[in-house]
C-alpha cells in the first residue's frame, strides 16, 4: 500500500540523475519510481495512530499491490494480521473504490466517500494518491526543507493541481529531493483550500530493487492531535492473481 | 301556540328541565372549547411548519425518495435559472412570499481546538439567512409564535451558523457558548498496549499555525464532507449559537449554515448546486394552483424537477392533525350519547307524569301526530335553550382564556406559545355543534313522543 502511487509514464526514457533542467512532470515521474517498484509485490506494514503523541491503535497489515494495466492505477488488497479482533478482515482499494470485507459475516461492503473522512481509511487516501495520473504539476523552485527528523534537504517544490474530478485532493504540494528524487514531504489541500494532511517520508533503505522510504508520517491538519505512522517492515516481489482484486473473490481468498 | 305550550310544559318541572338543559349546555361547552382549541392548534402547527419548510419545495426528480442517501448527487443544476423562471412567472409571482434555495447535506463536524477532540456526524440545512428570517415571520393566521430574528446570521458572513443544543454539547461547546445545564464531555483515553509514545509536536506545529483564528470569540468547528466526486473536503464554521431542537435526533445532529458555505463544502471545485427550492406562499390556500403552475412550467421547459408540499415533507403534521381529529370525534360521540340519554330520560318521565293529560287531550280530539309533535317540540326546545346557554358560556370561557394569557408547548415545539381559543374564527364549528346537539335532543324525544302518541285513550285516562 505504501508504494502504490501514481504510475510513471514510460516517457521518462531519457531520464538522467542530473539535478538540473528537469520539468515538473519528469520530477514526478522520478519520484514515482522511488515510491513504486513497477511490479506486483507483497509487503507487511504497521499502521499506528497517535493522539497527542500517545498511541491509540496499532494494526499489522499484509498488503498486496498490483498495477491495473488498463487504467495504470495500482490496486491494493489489505489483509489485517493484528490486532486479533481484526485479523482476517480485508480492504480492497481498487482505483477510487473501497471495499471492506469481514470474514465473520462473509460480506463485503462498499465504503462510501463519506465514511472515509476520518480514521484509517482517510490515511490510505493520502498514501495511494496518484500523482502522475491524477495531478498536473508545476515546478515552483528549489528550497531547503526539513524532513521529519529535522534534517535539511535541497528539494524541488512542486505545486500540483487536480487533473480531473476523480482526484481526491484539489491541490497537492510536494517536496522532492534534488538528485535522488526522494519524496520528502507532501501537503494535501481540500477543495475549499484548507490544508487536510501533511505527509513525511523518511528512513530511505534498500528495498525491492531500489532505495525507497520505509516510514511515512501523516499529520492530520484538521484534527492536529492526530498523527498516523506507517512502517514498511518487509517486502518481496510476488505475482498476484488478478482475481484477488475482485470483490466477489474475497470470501474465497486465502492469502499466504 | 305549539311553542308557547311547549315552553310552559318545560317550566312545569323546573329542576328536571334545568338538569337536562345543563347536560346539553355542558356538551356544547366541551365541544366548542375543545374545537376552538383544536382549531387554534391546527393554525399554530400549520404556521410552525410553513415557517420552517415553506409550502412547496422543488426537488430534482427522485431526490424526495432516494436523495437523502446522497444529497450531492441530486443537486439542481443551474438552479439560479430555475429560481428566475419561478420568480418571474406572472402567475406565481403574486402568490409567493419567499422563494429561496436550500441545500441539505451531511458530514462530520469536529471540534479539535485545544483540549477538545470530538467529532460527530451532522445533518445540515444550508440556507440564505435573510430568506430564512423572512420565512419565520410568516403569520397568515396570527396564530404562530412570532420568531425573534435569527441568531445574528448575516448574508454577508458565510462562515457563521448555529447548531442544535445536543450537538453543541457532544462537541464540547458548552463553555464557549455559555450554555446552562450543559456538562463538558468526559475524557476517554484508550491506548494501544505495548506501543511507545512518540512526540510529533514539532511536526504538528506547522499545522497549528495554519488554522484560522477565532472570529469574534465564537467557537470554530471543522466541517468535513465528501464532495460529489468523493474527495474529502473541510471548511471552517463559526458557531454563533446553539438552538434547542424539538426532536432529540435533530438536536444531536442539526447544523444551520450559510448556503455559500454548504456549497463550498459539497460541490468544492464543481458547479455549486442546491438540493431544493422552497416556495413560501402568501396564503396556504394557493398551494394547489401554485403546484399545478410549477409542474406546468417544468414540463414546458423540460426540467427534471418535482414539487412536494409541506404535508408530504412533514408526515408528523398530518399525523398530529388526525390524532386531534380523532380525539374531537371521541369527545363529540360521548357528548352526543350523554345528551341523548338525558333527553330520553327526561321525556320518558314527563310522559309518565302526563299520561292522564295525554288521554284528556286525545279525548278532546287531538290526533296522534299532534301529541308526537308536542313532545318533539319540547325536546327540541330543551336542546335549543341548552345549546344556546352552552354557546354563551363557551364564548365567556374563550374570552376568559384569551385574557388570562396562558401559554403551552405544542408537540414538536421547543418554546411555549400563547394559548388562545379562536372561537369566532370557526363559524362551522359553532353552527355544527349547536345544530348537532339540538338534532340529538329532538331525535332523543322521538322515541318517548312516539310511545305517548300510541297510548290508548281509555288506558291513558285511567292511568294513575
Amino acid at each position: 500500500m505504501f508504494f502504490r502511487s501514481g504510475l510513471l509514464p514510460a516517457l521518462v526514457i531519457g531520464f538522467s540523475a542530473a539535478a538540473y533542467g528537469q520539468t515538473a512532470q519528469e520530477i514526478i515521474a522520478g519520484t514515482d519510481r522511488v515510491r513504486n517498484p513497477g511490479q506486483p509485490f507483497h509487503s507487511i506494514d504497521i499502521l499506528t495512530e497517535y493522539v497527542s503523541g500517545r498511541p491509540k491503535a496499532q494494526s499489522h497489515l499484509a498488503v498486496y499491490s498490483k498495477e491495473d494495466p488498463s487504467t495504470r492505477q495500482f490496486r491494493n488488497l489489505i489483509v489485517y494480521i493484528e490486532p486479533p479482533r481484526d485479523a482476517g478482515k480485508m480492504v480492497l482499494l481498487d482505483g477510487h473504490y473501497f471495499w471492506f470485507y469481514d470474514p465473520a459475516s462473509k460480506a463485503s461492503v462498499r465504503i462510501s466517500p463519506q465514511q472515509r473522512l476520518i480514521g484509517q481509511a482517510s490515511v490510505a487516501d493520502v498514501l495511494i494518491v496518484n500523482l502522475a495520473v491524477d495531478y498536473r504539476g508545476t515546478l515552483v523552485g528549489t528550497e531547503a526543507i526539513q524532513d521529519a527528523d529535522r534534517r535539511e534537504h535541497q528539494c524541488w517544490h512542486l505545486d500540483m493541481k487536480a487533473a480531473d474530478d476523480r482526484a481526491s485532493y484539489n491541490r497537492v504540494e510536494y517536496w522532492i529531493e534534488k538528485g535522488t528524487f526522494y519524496p520528502i514531504k507532501g501537503k494535501f489541500y481540500s477543495d475549499s483550500g484548507r490544508l487536510l494532511k501533511i505527509l513525511y517520508y523518511k528512513a530511505f533503505q534498500d528495498r525491492l530493487g531500489g532505495v525507497r522510504p520505509t516510514v511515512g508520517i501523516i499529520i492530520d491538519a484538521v484534527d492536529s492531535a492526530l498523527v498516523s505512522t506507517i512502517n514498511f517492515l518487509e517486502a518481496r516481489f510476488q505475482d498476484i492473481p488478478d482475481a484477488w482484486f475482485q470483490r466477489d473473490y474475497l470470501p474465497r481468498l486465502k492469502a499466504e | 301556540m305549539l311553542f308557547t305550550l311547549a315552553f310552559r310544559n318545560i317550566l312545569r318541572n323546573r329542576r328536571r328541565s334545568a338538569m337536562t338543559r345543563m347536560a346539553i349546555a355542558v356538551g356544547t361547552i366541551a365541544l366548542l372549547v375543545f374545537g376552538a382549541f383544536q382549531g387554534y392548534l391546527f393554525d399554530s402547527f400549520h404556521t410552525n411548519v410553513v415557517q420552517r419548510s415553506g409550502h412547496l419545495t422543488v426537488y430534482r426528480t427522485g431526490y424526495f425518495l432516494f436523495g437523502e442517501g446522497n444529497p450531492s448527487a441530486y443537486g439542481i443544476e443551474r438552479y439560479k435559472k430555475v429560481l428566475a423562471l419561478i420568480g418571474d412567472d406572472p402567475v406565481l409571482r403574486p402568490l409567493i412570499y419567499v422563494l429561496t434555495p436550500t441545500l441539505s447535506l451531511m458530514g462530520i463536524a469536529g471540534n479539535f481546538s485545544g483540549e477538545n477532540d470530538a467529532a460527530k456526524t451532522f445533518i445540515a440545512d444550508a440556507v440564505i439567512p435573510s430568506d430564512r428570517d423572512r420565512m419565520r415571520r410568516w403569520n397568515a393566521f396570527g396564530a404562530g409564535r412570532v420568531y425573534p430574528p435569527d441568531t445574528n446570521l448575516d448574508d454577508n458572513d458565510p462562515m457563521r451558523g448555529f447548531v442544535g443544543l445536543g450537538l453543541a454539547r457532544i462537541l464540547g461547546l458548552c463553555r464557549s457558548l455559555a450554555i446552562a445545564n450543559c456538562p463538558p464531555p468526559p475524557a476517554i483515553h484508550r491506548e494501544a498496549p505495548g506501543v511507545a509514545s512518540e512526540d510529533f509536536s514539532n511536526l504538528r506545529a506547522e499545522v497549528a499555525a495554519a488554522v484560522t483564528p477565532n472570529a469574534a470569540g465564537k467557537p470554530r468547528l471543522d466541517l468535513l464532507a465528501a464532495t460529489e466526486t468523493g474527495a474529502p473536503n473541510v471548511v471552517s464554521f463559526f458557531v454563533n449559537d446553539a438552538e434547542p431542537q424539538p426532536i432529540r435526533e435533530l438536536d444531536d445532529n442539526y447544523v444551520v449554515m450559510h448556503l455559500t458555505l454548504g456549497q463550498q463544502l459539497i460541490y468544492g471545485r464543481g458547479e455549486p448546486r442546491v438540493t431544493g427550492i422552497v416556495l413560501q406562499l402568501r396564503r396556504s390556500s394557493d398551494i394547489g394552483p401554485a403546484r399545478n403552475r410549477l409542474q406546468a412550467l417544468f414540463d414546458q421547459h423540460g426540467l427534471e424537477l418535482e414539487v412536494r408540499d409541506f404535508a408530504e415533507l412533514n408526515p408528523f403534521y398530518t399525523q398530529t392533525l388526525n390524532f386531534f381529529r380523532s380525539i374531537f370525534l371521541f369527545i363529540a360521540a360521548i357528548m352526543g350519547v350523554i345528551v341523548l340519554f338525558t333527553v330520553v330520560n327526561t321525556m320518558t318521565m314527563t310522559i309518565m307524569e302526563r299520561t292522564n293529560e295525554i288521554g284528556t287531550t286525545r279525548a278532546m280530539g287531538v290526533r296522534r301526530g299532534g301529541i308526537r309533535r308536542q313532545f318533539l317540540v319540547e325536546g327540541c326546545m330543551l336542546g335549543v335553550i341548552g345549546a344556546s346557554i352552552g354557546l354563551v358560556i363557551a364564548f365567556l370561557v374563550a374570552i376568559g382564556v384569551n385574557q388570562a394569557g396562558l401559554t403551552w408547548v405544542p408537540p414538536a415545539n421547543i418554546s411555549a406559545i400563547p394559548l388562545r381559543l379562536s372561537l369566532l374564527a370557526q363559524p362551522a364549528l359553532i353552527v355544527g355543534t349547536w345544530v348537532g346537539l339540538i338534532l340529538v335532543a329532538t331525535l332523543a324525544a322521538l322515541i318517548p313522543a312516539n310511545r305517548a302518541a300510541r297510548l290508548q285513550i281509555v288506558d291513558a285516562l285511567r292511568h294513575v
